[in-house]
């Protein structure tokens, strides 16, 4: 190849390595597009911590909390007086808190729900914690906002402040 | 020369060949148990920095495992478990890019530069039969050498996971807390651990879960006490080591400690503690000190 040839060649093949990796990058911080915003939320069905069973579906409330939590997680604690005052400022047909017991043992996971005070609502348990899988949840405690069509209309890593919640919710449900 | 580095080229490129050729073959012979690897080692643990669901001890980790398990017993392939994964958590989820798209344009690349670079630099020096063999033989085994290393880019997570320290309690004590979060008696090891090597503030965070998991548990009462004192957190491990005696009204060394922060404190129901510890325990080696705090001469 002549001098001018590798003078063209170079910064082609720099650019389409360029393209390449930023493609990969941009590819990579995608958002997931399930349990996200606007996406129809995964089943939700199991045997509740006092042993009935629960399926989301029959949860009648226009927006849904799901909370996912576990006995060993200590910001978990943190947040239950949080959703605990949501749940009783709301009437039951606009907002329902419903737990999921995850990665736990279904012992500690009573005990931690009756000390905490999360027993205040119903919990589904999720002991090999599938459903935090199926819902994509990246670390506990973890929350989303699902709509009475089972859309999830938001999301929330780590423990849910009063902030958020008051913000989120407002527009969807009327105290 | 030129002919025999032509033939070295083109036998260490059939080599590559024949090894990778060998190492597919082979990895059709696996377990369950090794498919579940296969699969959790292309996943990236979301909870960990950089490590894969294979190799991570992390809850998260952990169920993600179970679910490949049972993607696979339920007959979806690995590339169907993938997608899977890649809808819940998104592309970053993988930890090798996506063989599609512009994913597979990326593992293509030098697939393609390498040959092309060979044949520029033939031409480039106008070599003849033997330099043209020799940039072959060279393009082959690039090419065969990133094919077996998109194959088995396993390998280097089994050689991390293989360097992993073995010879830190702590650190094994934590792995296996994150492996079964609910087991109290590790939790209690563990807490027990960072204490010994002056860790206080992580062992009572450690401890303090074990006592919210078993609340009446007189040792993980006592050592989650025992860490916040040391953390000067006195008045968090008295409520503690209340429960404790409630639970055991005769442990010894609770009644010493919740008896010394009493003291400490100008409280006289401290040194009622402590008499009751010196009743209990005579012999403990800490009689003689409590005795002392009891008459105050220690004080002043």
């Amino acid at each position: 190849m002549t001098a001018g040839g590798w003078r063209t060649f170079i910064p082609v093949a720099v650019l389409v390595a360029v393209l390449a990796v930023a493609g990969y990058v941009v590819a990579a911080v995608n958002e997931p597009t399930n349990a996200a915003s606007g996406e129809t939320a995964p089943t939700l069905r199991g045997e509740g911590l006092d042993g009935e069973p629960l399926d989301l579906t029959e949860v009648t409330a226009d927006v849904v909390l799901v909370n996912f939590w576990a006995s060993w997680c200590p910001p978990c604690e943190q947040e239950v007086d949080v959703l605990l005052e949501a749940e009783r400022r709301y009437p039951d047909d606009q907002l329902a808190v419903l737990g999921v017991n995850s990665q736990d043992e279904r012992g500690n996971a009573q005990r931690a729900a009756e000390e905490w005070g999360a027993d205040g609502y119903r919990n589904v348990f999720d002991g090999d914690g599938h459903i935090a899988v199926d819902w994509g949840v990246v670390g506990l405690p973890e929350t989303f906002v699902v709509d009475a069509d089972g859309k999830v209309l938001a999301r929330h890593k780590g423990p849910v402040t009063r902030e958020w919640l008051n913000e989120t919710l407002d527009g969807l449900v009327s105290s | 020369m030129r002919r025999w580095l032509a033939w070295a080229g083109m036998l260490a490129a059939i080599a590559f060949a024949v090894f990778g050729l060998w190492s597919a073959a082979a990895a059709q012979r696996t377990t369950p148990a090794d498919d579940v690897r296969s699969v959790a080692t292309t996943l990236r643990c979301p909870t960990c920095t950089a490590e894969s669901v294979a190799d991570s001890t992390a809850p998260m980790a952990t169920s993600m495992r179970t679910t490949v398990e049972e993607k696979l017993a339920a007959g979806e392939s690995p590339d169907e478990i993938r997608a899977w994964f890649v809808e819940r958590y998104g592309q970053q989820v993988l930890l090798q890019p996506p063989q599609h798209g512009i994913g597979l344009a990326l593992w293509l690349l030098p697939l393609v530069v390498a040959p092309a670079t060979a044949w520029l630099v033939v031409r480039a020096r106008g070599g003849g039969r033997p330099a043209r063999w020799l940039a072959g033989g060279a393009a082959c085994t690039i090419v065969v050498g990133a094919w077996f290393a998109f194959e088995h880019d396993q390998w280097g997570a089994d050689r991390a996971a293989a360097a992993a320290p073995v010879a830190d309690p702590v650190g094994a004590l934590g792995r296996a807390v994150e492996e079964t979060p609910g087991d109290v008696e590790l939790r209690l090891a563990l807490g027990r651990a960072l204490g010994d090597s002056g860790r206080h503030v992580e062992a009572a965070e450690h401890l303090q879960a074990a006592t919210r998991l078993e609340p009446r548990n007189p040792s993980a009462l006592y050592l989650t006490a025992f860490s916040l004192a040391r953390a000067d957190r006195q008045a968090d491990a008295e409520p503690l080591l209340e429960r404790l005696l409630d639970v055991a009204p005769e442990h010894a060394e609770g009644l010493l400690l919740l008896g010394t922060i009493r003291h400490q404190q100008g409280d006289p129901a401290g040194d009622e503690l402590l008499r009751r510890f010196l009743e209990v325990a005579p012999d403990h080696p800490a009689a003689d000190q409590a005795e002392s705090m009891v008459n105050g001469d220690e004080r002043g």
